[in-house]
């Protein structure tokens, strides 16, 4: 038990001090000066759209990886995972060496469509989508392997197209892990910082998002750092809270 | 309409050999214990197995040869009744029936009424807009069963569809099912464990054991002549497997009977029903040629009667009355003498 | 007059020198003393130089460990002044020491190097960028370091100070994550200081931006307040600033003289 609570205070305390050292009374004041309110927006624009992304790509591959549908299924589960383990920093060096003005494949876009990911929005967006994907490719692998072959089966013998049953059948039996798989997958993406700032850099209303705006002020103005922290940390706390249900509910089911 | 299936598959070490026909207006038992293949079976002629090699034809139409034919269960026009039925737990009892027409390209409407024409014919369109986790079992299978025939296929298969029932629920499910199988024009083929459901469901039987087909027949042919062990202890009975000479089988294993087919010669089966068989504390004497001594190895419990093992030459199981248990002062380890008529005493050529 | 100040500058310079550098013997003759270990608390842009000003000394003053701790100029004074263990800080930018001196945490700053600025380019510098003027051509992709550090108000100046209009597409956190990008040609250019365009060698090249036109920054080193070795943070403070090993190495690795 007291190792447990040793535990619990190692993680609140740090929490607790971010909150007893908010400059409350100019709180208000920071998080609605324009450079935060983009940052904001910038982050809730590039997350969302990086959960998209991931939804979109990220569900078929987790039902390929479920399914066992592709050779060497163990390897590829393992390389999906890796960018989950791969400092963020590194993530952002192997995307340059990848989409760079001069990467593998950044190189082919710059030279014939004049096509560069760094410095952009969309950057931002690779490079969450990159390091924030994984987390749903995982959550909902889990759910498409506990959900029994036999109901796509049925739906099978019962004349449904794939795509009917993967719609109609696979998705919405596999809901309560979707929704967790993408609201962690948004949760990462939102606190993204090392792959961002390493891949698509640091400008205000281009890149910077809430992360980088927090290290920024770091470097200048700790309280507005603190502040902006602190938005932060609501947000992750709605999401858990958010999520609590889910889980449950996934559990019991 | 009749299913030519004559073909081999295999699921990772498992290997299904099967070569036998469906004939539509039968229902067809496919009897085996667990792991025997049958749900292999099932679902190599719903099109969800694909086989190693030979072929499927329904009626006129191949629809697998391996290596390079397979139609796909969408297009086989089967009905499937899958084992704990399988309902999408996410759908109504309503949109459950109607999701093969609406998967066939029928309009809501038309889905609708084919939908409710089968909840009226299966009795159960009060339960329309619940979901599958707010009906029983019982009405779950009709609800699986509806489901399967709102597509209206040709070839209805059914796997294990009452093992997922209570022994009560399961009485009256059957005798419905009975009447509902025996409607339905095409083939329909069963899968089962349990040796009354093939009797009382079926016009005929195949039992699969390891993967190929031991026996084929009706239920009384089943239960006359039981080809295996298998066969024999579903039936109930003792299958005895040696040599007749001259009214005398020697069995295999030890033990010499007197039966009544003089004629007989060779390698021969015996039946002998448990109930022919009588034992004694003491060695008996009267009309029975057949005595022979031995231990009691088992007792269990059978409706109104205890079946008693006897490990002899040759072992056998008895069934006896409780008064007979209270008699003979039964346990295991007693030592017993066994005696049988030679007239019930059944013994056929292999 | 005339001879009293060479005569006293004499007495100041040998007074000074034997403060400064007492015998070697003197600090060799505990050879199985614990090693006295110095914490050094350092500007990023000293990483590459300073471990090598610290085995001139620790030859020097033998039984002397130097451990270094580099991040952005305002990262280690907020870590001094939070009571980080550091015995020796140097910063890239007056202001940022001068916040340590007000909160009384350093001690008696010198200024021990002065760095400036260039124009750090990809090999064969495809934007064929020739002065500071070329940076405001359109579609140009121009680093620079973020105001919050030292070589971004640095950069910031220089703009002011030649009345440039430029749009970068960075703002890049250090001086490093600045020249890696602009080596890996992903930037056509960035404002770095010309210590770190050496330090990268031939991997990048640089344009050179005219004295009068350049924006140059002092590098202050002191000593921490709370250090635990005072003495021996002392002398490393003025080995850096007044040895000539030191004052070698520091042009060796691209920095001037800061007076």
């Amino acid at each position: 038990m007291i190792p447990g609570l040793v535990a619990l205070i190692f993680l609140l305390v740090p929490l607790i001090a971010l909150i007893a050292q908010t400059p409350w009374e100019s709180f208000p004041k920071i998080i609605s000066s324009p450079e935060a309110l983009e940052a904001l927006r910038l982050s809730l624009l590039t997350s969302l759209a990086a959960t998209a992304l991931a939804a979109i790509f990220g569900i078929p591959m987790a039902w390929l990886l479920a399914r066992e549908v592709l050779p060497f299924t163990g390897l590829l589960r393992a390389l999906v995972i890796v960018p989950l383990l791969l400092p963020p920093v590194v993530s952002g060096v192997a995307l340059l060496e990848a989409l760079g003005r001069r990467g593998l494949i950044g190189g082919f876009l710059y030279d014939n469509f004049d096509i560069t990911f760094p410095f952009t929005t969309v950057g931002v967006v690779i490079a969450t989508t990159f390091v924030a994907m994984p987390f749903l490719i995982i959550t909902l692998e889990g759910g498409f392997r506990s959900l029994h072959q036999r109901y796509e089966d049925a739906a099978a013998t019962l004349g449904a197209s794939p795509k009917r049953i993967f719609f109609r059948v696979t998705m919405p039996m596999v809901a309560p892990a979707a929704i967790a798989g993408l609201v962690l997958c948004w949760a990462r993406a939102l606190g993204e910082f090392g792959a961002t700032i390493t891949f698509a850099g640091n400008f205000p209303g281009v890149t910077q998002t809430m992360p980088l705006a927090v290290y920024t002020a770091l470097e200048s103005d700790r309280s507005v750092a603190i502040a902006l922290s602190l938005v932060l940390l609501v947000v992750s706390v709605g999401v858990l809270v958010a999520l609590r249900g889910r889980y449950l509910q996934t559990r019991a089911s | 309409m009749k299913i030519v299936a004559n073909f081999t598959a295999s699921r990772g070490i498992f290997n299904l050999d099967i070569d036998t026909t469906f004939s539509a207006g039968t229902v067809t038992a496919v009897l085996g214990p667990n792991g025997s293949g049958k749900s292999t079976l099932l679902r190599a002629l719903a099109g969800l197995q694909t086989l190693d090699s030979g072929e499927i034809v329904f009626g006129e139409r191949v629809v697998d040869a391996a290596p390079s034919v397979h139609v796909s269960p969408q297009d086989r026009s089967v009905g499937v009744v899958f084992q704990d039925y399988s309902l999408f737990p996410h759908l109504s009892v309503l949109e459950n029936i109607a999701f093969g027409p609406r998967s066939l390209g029928a309009s809501k409407k038309n889905a609708q009424i084919e939908s409710e024409a089968q909840m009226n014919s299966l009795g159960i369109t009060e339960l329309a807009d619940r979901k599958p986790s707010q009906i029983s079992g019982g009405q779950a299978q009709r609800v699986a069963l509806a489901r399967a025939l709102a597509t209206r296929p040709e070839i209805l298969l059914l796997d294990e569809p009452l093992a997922a029932l209570d022994a009560q629920t399961r009485e009256s499910v059957r005798t419905e099912l009975d009447g509902q199988i025996k409607a339905f024009a095409g083939c329909v083929i069963f899968v089962t464990h349990d040796p009354f459901d093939a009797m009382l469901l079926a016009d005929r039987v195949i039992v699969l054991e390891n993967g190929v087909i031991t026996q084929e027949g009706t239920p009384g042919e089943l239960a006359a002549r039981p080809a295996t062990e298998y066969v024999a202890t579903l039936m109930g009975v003792n299958l005895l497997r040696g040599r007749a000479q001259e009214g005398v089988l020697h069995v295999d294993g030890g033990g010499v009977l007197q039966i009544p087919e003089r004629s007989l010669e060779g390698e021969v089966l015996a039946v002998l029903r448990p109930e022919a068989i009588t034992l004694h504390l003491n060695k008996p004497e009267g009309s029975a040629r057949n005595v022979w001594e031995g231990t009691v190895t088992g007792l269990a419990p059978m409706h109104d009667r205890i079946r008693v093992s006897v490990q002899a030459s040759p072992s056998v199981v008895a069934t006896i009355t409780h008064a007979a248990l209270t008699d003979l002062n039964l346990a295991v380890g007693t030592s017993i003498w066994v005696s049988a008529k030679t007239l019930n005493i059944e013994a056929f050529p292999k | 007059m005339n001879k009293i100040i060479p005569a006293l500058l004499a007495i100041v310079v040998t007074v000074g020198l034997g403060a400064l550098f007492p015998s070697a013997s003197g600090a060799t003759t505990k050879p199985n003393a614990q090693p006295t270990v110095l914490t050094v608390s350092a500007a990023a842009s000293l990483t590459d130089v300073f471990p090598v000003i610290a085995d001139a000394f620790t030859k020097r003053f033998p039984n002397t460990v130097i451990k270094f701790n580099f991040a952005g100029s305002s990262t280690v004074m907020n870590q001094v002044i939070a009571g980080a263990p550091a015995d020796i800080i140097a910063t890239a930018s007056e202001p940022t020491m001068q916040i340590g001196v007000d909160s009384k945490q350093v001690l008696r700053p010198l200024f021990f190097a002065r760095n400036s600025l260039a124009i750090a380019v990809p090999a064969g510098n495809p934007a064929n960028i020739k002065n500071l003027a070329d940076l405001q051509r359109t579609g140009t992709l121009l680093g620079v370091c973020d105001t919050a550090v030292p070589c971004g108000s640095a950069a910031a100046q220089l703009f002011t100070k030649n009345k440039l209009n430029v749009t970068p597409v960075t703002r890049e956190l250090d001086v490093r994550s600045l020249l890696g990008k602009v080596i890996s040609g992903d930037l056509d250019a960035g404002v770095v200081y010309a210590t770190d365009v050496k330090a990268a060698g031939s991997k990048v090249e640089f344009v050179e931006i005219p004295i009068k036109e350049n924006v140059t920054t002092v590098y202050p080193i002191a000593m921490v307040a709370q250090s635990q070795s005072a003495v021996l943070s002392n002398r490393f403070v003025n080995f850096v600033r007044f040895s000539n090993t030191s004052q070698g190495i520091l042009r060796a690795f691209g920095f001037a003289k800061p007076w």
